[in-house]
């Protein structure tokens, strides 16, 4: 079973500064596009890595329509996400077991997967 | 600073000094709207990513802090986010008060045909509640490059 994707983007810049002072990130890569010219990464912010997992696990809330049945969560990083990218995340079940759903679950920008990773959801009765 | 023959294996075992995070209601409404989820869609279950933002923010170090002690300062290389786990054994609650502990867990050299030579440092964080039952737990693995000359 393919879960339903949820694009994201434009990737805001704005919003990657909202978070680097949230994190108190000192990485000037996500707000100072000299900084990323400097590091030969390009010309533009680069997202922040717990953002991409923010996508991701978005997806999955609007599939289990509730955030509690997020119970474990697992990624790797294979790539920058710039500002202004345009990204879909999406995954499929894995396997079923009682009220447990396995799910491979990815974060792409066109065909590149630039996060991967798995979720374990359970779907059980809410006390929210 | 050059890194390049700096072994930090020497960091394994090291603790952080932890201390509280509180989700703050507003905290959590901005940190919503920053990763495109609706704020108003939360009325008391925290989103699932505050026990990254948690683990992060009650470690009792900055990231700056942390990222010198690994060896990355502003003329190095900045280091990555390359793997995180997170798993999260009672819902986390907007309001609620986490003490959160943590360790580096293991360092690995690696050399990468993209990044060159690295460092992927494991940190582990758990968060408790006030009575030190486990509510969370998040493992990140960054990435230091290493300059190499």
């Amino acid at each position: 079973m393919t879960l339903p994707e949820r694009r994201i983007g434009p990737v805001s810049r704005e919003k990657m500064k909202q978070v680097a002072l949230f994190l108190d990130d000192p990485n000037p890569i996500h707000y100072d596009p000299d900084a990323v010219r400097r590091m030969g990464l390009g010309d533009k912010p680069i997202n922040q890595g717990p953002s991409g997992m923010g996508y991701v696990l978005n997806m999955l809330i609007d599939f289990c329509g509730r955030p509690d049945a997020v119970r474990q969560f697992e990624c790797r990083l294979h790539g920058n996400v710039f500002a202004g990218d345009e990204l879909t995340a999406g995954g499929t079940v894995a396997a079923v077991d009682g009220d447990s759903v396995a799910c491979d679950v990815w974060l792409k920008r066109d065909l590149d997967v630039v996060l991967s990773g798995t979720a374990l959801l359970v779907i059980a009765e809410s006390d929210q | 600073m050059d890194g390049c023959m700096d072994d930090y294996s020497a960091l394994v075992g090291f603790r952080f000094p932890g201390g509280d995070y509180r989700i703050q209601p507003h905290r959590h409404w901005l940190a919503c709207d920053a990763m495109g989820a609706d704020p108003k869609a939360f009325t008391d279950v925290a989103h699932p990513l505050f026990a990254y933002y948690a683990a992060v923010g009650g470690m009792g170090m900055s990231l700056e802090s942390l990222f010198e002690l690994c060896g990355a300062g502003p003329d190095t290389p900045q280091p990555m986010l390359g793997e995180t786990s997170l798993k999260i054994d009672t819902p986390l609650r907007v309001g609620e008060t986490y003490r959160v502990s943590g360790t580096i867990e293991e360092v690995r050299r690696r050399s990468g045909r993209r990044i060159g030579r690295m460092d992927l440092i494991t940190t582990v964080f758990v968060l408790h509640d006030e009575d030190g039952g486990v509510q969370a737990s998040c493992r990140i693995v960054f990435v230091f490059p290493r300059q190499t000359s």
